[in-house]
């Protein structure tokens, strides 16, 4: 299977505080990944250097063959990069459907007629059609977690990074979106899922991979991570 | 002839308003005051799109000073650098409304002749105080400006 998504050795210091320390992935094309850890253990460090959002300091990220390691987040969006935020970060001022012509016309060049069709196709296959034309503010906390995977899914990505997309949710709204992004990864969308819900990362992933304090402690199939006897002190202590 | 070249400026300014609003620029100014993150993260340039409103934002005052030294008929560091215009350069877009392009029109016409008429008729001391006064009024009781009271009088009346 093609590599989609190499990271190599990347590290981030905040001041003296060591976020990531060489930590190296690889991932294929259409995989589902789970990355778990506890608090404070680097997964949104990680992603946000995938992402853009922080430059690692060291080490490398390759994606779909080319380094991307510099590149501003905006280019790597236009490269295939989508994410969802942990704590969601709607543009407020913009209906529903506003807020995914932003990616359309920046990421795909899409305007006018078309974009509309495009956006109201997105929101309807994930439940939001009914909500379209409404401000960001009226919305639930779940409508809030879809709308941030619709518009991550109007930048047409070939990743979609999800950040704890399901935190603070109840037990049918986790199979909810559980089954969104089940749904995109038959489309071909590798995802990379954070998540404290474990019976939710280990039924989702196929890999998983387990950070603690910056480093990979653990990766294989959820059985084998569950299993490890670092993941249970890194989880429950000694 | 300066009525000419400050209508001028000033047509030229509004449509630089009007069209970066219906453009996709105007679209990606809004998210990036929304969250410049997720701005980011749905490719818009959030740098580039920032500087390029400093940059039109500062060439349109620029030009719009221009034509003061000929309007004042003399030209003084202490009047040219007046406190004054840079309060009224915010003054009239909070006013008015910065949701959108007529905002700052309706807040420039409004606070200008209101400053002119208490010129002539009270003092000219006066209207430094005018726009203090409705710059607090309009920050406390209507930060969406005129623009904002007419949008939520229009969605309450529906």
């Amino acid at each position: 299977m093609e590599i989609l998504l190499k990271v190599d050795q990347i590290s981030k210091h905040f001041g003296g505080f060591t976020a990531l320390n060489g930590v190296s992935l690889a991932l294929k094309k259409g995989e589902r990944l789970g990355l778990i850890g506890p608090n404070g253990s680097g997964k949104t460090t990680l992603i946000n250097c995938i992402s853009g959002a922080l430059l690692n300091e060291s080490g490398q990220i390759i994606f779909r063959g080319q380094s991307i390691a510099r590149m501003p987040a905006y280019q790597r969006t236009r490269l295939g990069i989508a994410r969802s935020f942990q704590i969601p970060r709607p543009f407020r001022s913009m209906t529903v459907l506003e807020n995914l012509l932003v990616p359309l016309s920046y990421v795909g060049g899409i305007t006018g007629k078309e974009a509309n069709q495009r956006a109201e196709d997105i929101l309807t296959g994930m439940g939001l059609a009914a909500k379209m034309h409404q401000g960001c503010s009226q919305l639930s906390q779940v409508e809030l977690r879809k709308m941030e995977l619709a518009r991550a899914m109007a930048a047409d990505p070939q990743l979609l990074i999800s950040d704890e997309a399901m935190a603070g949710l109840a037990g049918t709204e986790i199979d909810e979106v559980l089954a969104i992004l089940h749904a995109l990864n038959q489309r071909g969308i590798t995802i990379i899922m954070i998540e404290h819900i474990m019976q939710a990362v280990m039924s989702f992933s196929q890999r998983v991979v387990c950070l603690d304090a910056g480093q990979i402690i653990c990766e294989g199939t959820p059985s084998e991570v569950v299993a490890d006897p670092y993941v249970q002190r890194a989880y429950l202590g000694d | 002839m300066l009525v000419v070249v400050m209508t001028g400026l000033a047509v030229l300014a509004v449509a630089t308003a009007r069209y970066v609003q219906e453009s996709h620029i105007g679209r990606g100014l809004r998210a990036v005051r929304d969250s410049e993150e997720a701005a980011e993260c749905s490719g818009v340039p959030t740098l580039k799109l920032k500087l390029l409103a400093c940059a039109l934002s500062g060439a349109l005052l620029g030009a719009a000073g221009a034509p003061l030294p000929m309007y004042l008929s003399y030209i003084e560091p202490a009047s040219t650098f007046n406190l004054l215009y840079a309060v009224s350069a915010l003054a009239m877009p909070i006013i008015g409304g910065m949701s959108h392009w007529i905002g700052p029109v309706i807040g420039a016409i409004l606070l200008a002749s209101l400053q002119q008429i208490v010129t002539v008729t009270i003092s000219s001391e006066l209207n430094v105080l005018v726009v203090g006064l409705l710059l607090v009024v309009f920050v406390v009781a209507a930060p969406e400006g005129i623009v904002g009271l007419v949008k939520r009088w229009k969605s309450s009346s529906k």
